[in-house]
């Protein structure tokens, strides 16, 4: 195991931009990829007709991906740069697979944002229903600062690798993540060509003009992020494989606290205690967990159904909150018409996604001021900023962002939009017998 | 039938002891009377007193008025049996019901299993709605102005973790014969769920929707039954979300397809008021008084009324329908009747022109 500081890294941005030939090609050029795996995706790309998709497909691997060209499930790879040993994420940017992007994001310290500089591909990714723009919203939301902005494809701009055309785009994405409070000295941008790693891993004899830092360069620039050790332990689950002969195998990001061989955790909402036989990161077994750290951990004590994604594994004496409604503050981003009590929107919560009820608005809140500008409004519109209630309607682990902030942060998705984000003010906590 | 399922509806009890029992016509009673003596012989390994004295003497009198009726009635049979837990008085309803039986069911529970009595009696058109993706489905229908959902269920195809290296092509296999299995039990599920619906000429059309192409992969892959297969309504629908909102985004998706069904109906003319409330045009009325005015001048398009039987809001759901007013009658299926009854006094309403 790498003795470097490990940061998780996702990799965002709208469909068919070059995400993952991006990771691909980095992956492959750093040699992270074995000899197996470069030939099998080779094949399989030529197999299809499709051998400009070779880098892709290394990462993209299940049937229906390969054959549609999209990316439906996270991937999560290992990779190291001079300084960091990175936890990469490839994210879907297809619309529909937008939850499974939150969920990435959720788990992620930084982001690679990949913006296609092609004609009509960018425009599309920026306009009103575009993932560049969601991506950015739901990166910020999740708790992610540190941006490097891939403008990619720069082979295809009118004329190939037109600086006017990059230097038009860093300016409105630029301008545009400012609007939703990224502090832009933490963002980046670098002209790419992911298929043959220009700027990527070497500088690009095409853009003469650029004489910044490659995007590798730029990944040993990135921060790391302090580590609540001292908290209690809290891990959302992301996924929960059952081996045979293996037993219960959680997968998840340690956000709190630390996991060690031996602990004893609690499962919430399902409230059962089970007991850590082994930890393993990429294959590899390890003593403890801290936070930051991607890990499958095997337990005893538990079944597979108990448990699912969106759940959270903490510490027994301090266990994670099962919400029976919560306070929020919230911003509605879009919506076509009010948002009123009653309205019921799925809230992205860490790696939960689950159908919140609005029951009240409290107050209506001036941006400006931060004070309460109405009392008890009869709705919100679009810009409208909140302190509302809600209730969940399943069982939800959610947090005080002020005591768990990866537990209590939030999207609020509708129609297969992004409506809202908020972070949650208060839980009132629901009563689960420890088991 | 309405007051005696309402009636039904008021038993409940703290354990599994009320039975639920239809009987579809042609069904040999004798089949039926075995069924009960097996189960009245679990019965009695219920090792809580109460609860195996309740259980078996319900099961025994199912069985005595069973022996009782020779054959099956044309319109099958229904049977609820139980014990009320607090006035410890026995009943036992047994009747052929206004329309077939299409299902044999039987059931002890905590309470009496009377949905499948509430379809007979309804005269909505029912669409089914099925929202299906790699590792996730939902099945649920649409009635009036109610989205149900049925059943929300994981399959266990694992994503990519444990991939990479040497077995990586033989997990891949077990993955795509993982996702085939789950299109498999999301097709057997639906047709369970839905035939009925089917066979009593209540099912008008399905939806099928879901993020990516699963869905086009379960459409083409015969996973539904044919008379299913030939009522899926096209196009399929691109759905990110599962569960009730994802069914609820499915339905409003196909507002094309549906616009003569009343939820499409409601939800467009709250999203309208919504609008109108929003921008302030005095286009909207509330208050029982001032609608009532409203209905006299004849001003009032439209009317959303909270379902509360015996009440003023009942008599002017009434007065309005006389006027000629739309009216849509909500109850707490439907997500905004909280914000209607909360904020407006349970009646709300669009008007054709500015009246003040
Ligand atoms: N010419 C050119 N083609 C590129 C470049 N980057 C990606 N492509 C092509 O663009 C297509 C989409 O690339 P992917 O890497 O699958 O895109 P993605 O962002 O991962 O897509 P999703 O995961 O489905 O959102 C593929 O055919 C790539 O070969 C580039 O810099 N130049
Ligand atoms: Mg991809």
């Amino acid at each position: 195991m790498s003795q470097k500081p490990h940061l998780n890294l996702i990799v965002i941005g709208h469909v068919d931009h070059g995400k993952s030939t991006l990771v691909g090609r980095l992956l492959m050029d750093r040699g992270f990829l074995d000899e197996k795996t470069i030939k099998e995706a080779e094949e399989a790309a030529k197999k299809l007709g499709k051998e400009s998709e070779k880098y892709a497909f290394l990462l993209d691997r299940l049937k229906e991906e390969r054959e549609r060209g999209v990316t439906i499930n996270l991937t999560f790879m290992r990779f190291e740069t001079k300084k960091y040993f990175f936890t990469i994420i490839d994210a879907p940017g297809h619309r529909d697979f937008v939850k499974n992007m939150i969920t990435g994001a959720s788990q992620a310290d930084a982001a690679i944002l990949v913006v296609s500089a092609k004609k009509g591909e960018y425009e599309a990714g920026m306009s009103a229903e575009g993932q560049t723009r969601e991506h950015i919203i739901l990166a910020k939301t999740m708790g992610i600062n540190q941006v490097i902005v891939a403008v990619n494809k720069m082979d295809l701009t009118d004329p190939p690798y037109d600086e006017k055309r990059y230097k038009e785009i860093v300016d409105q994405v630029g301008k545009f993540m400012k609007s939703f409070g990224f502090d832009m000295n933490k963002v980046k941008f670098v002209p790419v060509v992911a298929p043959t790693g220009e700027n990527i891993t070497q500088k690009s004899e095409n853009m003469k003009w650029y004489n910044g830092p490659t995007l590798e360069d730029y990944l040993d620039q990135l921060e790391i992020p302090p580590k609540p050790v001292d908290k209690p332990l809290r891990i959302p689950i992301q996924e929960v494989y059952s081996i045979s002969g293996v037993g219960v195998v959680p997968v998840g990001r340690v956000e709190t606290g630390v996991l060690k061989v031996g602990d004893k955790v609690v499962f919430m909402p399902v409230g059962k205690v089970a007991e850590v036989r082994s930890i393993e990161t990429h294959h590899t077994k390890i003593e403890k967990a801290e936070p930051g750290d991607n890990i499958g951990f095997n337990v005893r004590g538990i079944e597979k159904k108990d448990i699912k994604r969106g759940d959270v594994a903490g510490s027994v004496n301090a266990p994670p909150t099962v919400a029976d409604e919560l306070t929020a503050q919230i911003i509605v981003i879009w919506h076509p018409t009010a948002v009123s009590v009653g309205y019921t929107p799925v809230v992205h919560i860490h790696t939960a996604s689950v159908a919140c009820r609005i029951t009240e608005l409290t107050s209506k809140i001036d941006p400006k001021t931060g004070k309460e500008a109405e009392k008890n409004p009869q709705f919100l519109k679009a810009g409208d900023a909140a302190i509302v209630k809600m209730k969940p309607i399943k069982e939800l682990v959610a947090e005080k962002f002020r005591e768990f902030p990866a537990l209590g942060r939030f999207a609020m998705r509708d129609m297969g939009k992004t409506v809202g984000v908020g972070v949650v003010i208060d839980v009132k906590p629901k009563k689960v017998d420890i088991k | 039938m309405k007051v005696l399922i309402r009636e039904l509806k008021k038993w409940s009890a703290p354990a599994t002891v009320l039975l639920s029992l239809y009987i579809p016509p042609g069904r040999p009673i004798p089949d039926v009377l075995n069924l009960l003596r097996q189960e009245y012989s679990i019965a009695q390994n219920i090792k809580l007193k109460r609860t195996r004295d309740a259980v078996t003497s319900a099961i025994q009198s199912a069985i005595d008025r069973l022996t009782q009726i020779p054959k099956v009635p044309e319109n099958g049979l229904v049977i609820f049996c139980g014990e009320n837990f607090e006035t410890e008085e026995s009943k036992c309803f047994v009747f052929s019901p206004p329309e077939k039986v299409t299902i044999f069911f039987y059931r002890t529970d905590k309470y009496f299993h009377v949905e499948f009595l509430e379809d007979m009696i309804e005269e909505t058109d029912v669409f089914g709605l099925i929202l299906v993706e790699r590792d996730y489905a939902t099945i649920g229908v649409l009635k009036g102005t109610r989205i149900e959902v049925l059943d929300e269920f994981e399959g266990f195809v694992p994503g990519k973790h444990m991939m990479g290296g040497q077995s990586q092509r033989r997990i891949d296999r077990i993955i795509e014969e993982m996702y085939a299995n789950f299109l498999k039990e999301v097709g057997e599920k639906a047709n369970a769920y839905l035939l009925p619906y089917l066979e009593s000429q209540k099912l008008k059309g399905i939806l099928l929707g879901g993020p990516g192409y699963a869905k086009k992969d379960f459409y083409d892959g015969d996973y539904l039954d044919y008379r299913l297969k030939k009522l899926v309504l096209q196009p399929l629908y691109d759905i990110p979300d599962q569960g009730d909102a994802g069914l609820k985004e499915l339905v409003m998706k196909a507002q094309d397809i549906l616009k003569n069904q009343k939820y499409v109906q409601v939800q467009n003319l709250l999203e309208e008021l919504k609008y109108h409330i929003a921008k302030d045009d005095g286009l909207v009325i509330y208050g029982i008084e001032e609608i009532r005015k409203a209905l006299q001048m004849g001003a009032v398009d439209s009317l959303v009324v909270y379902d509360e039987p015996n009440t003023e809001l009942e008599k002017l759901a009434q007065e309005a329908e006389n006027y000629g007013t739309k009216v849509y009658v909500v109850g707490d299926e439907l997500p905004d009747a909280e914000w209607v009854k909360k904020t407006f006094g349970g009646a709300i309403g669009k008007l054709r022109y500015k009246i003040y």
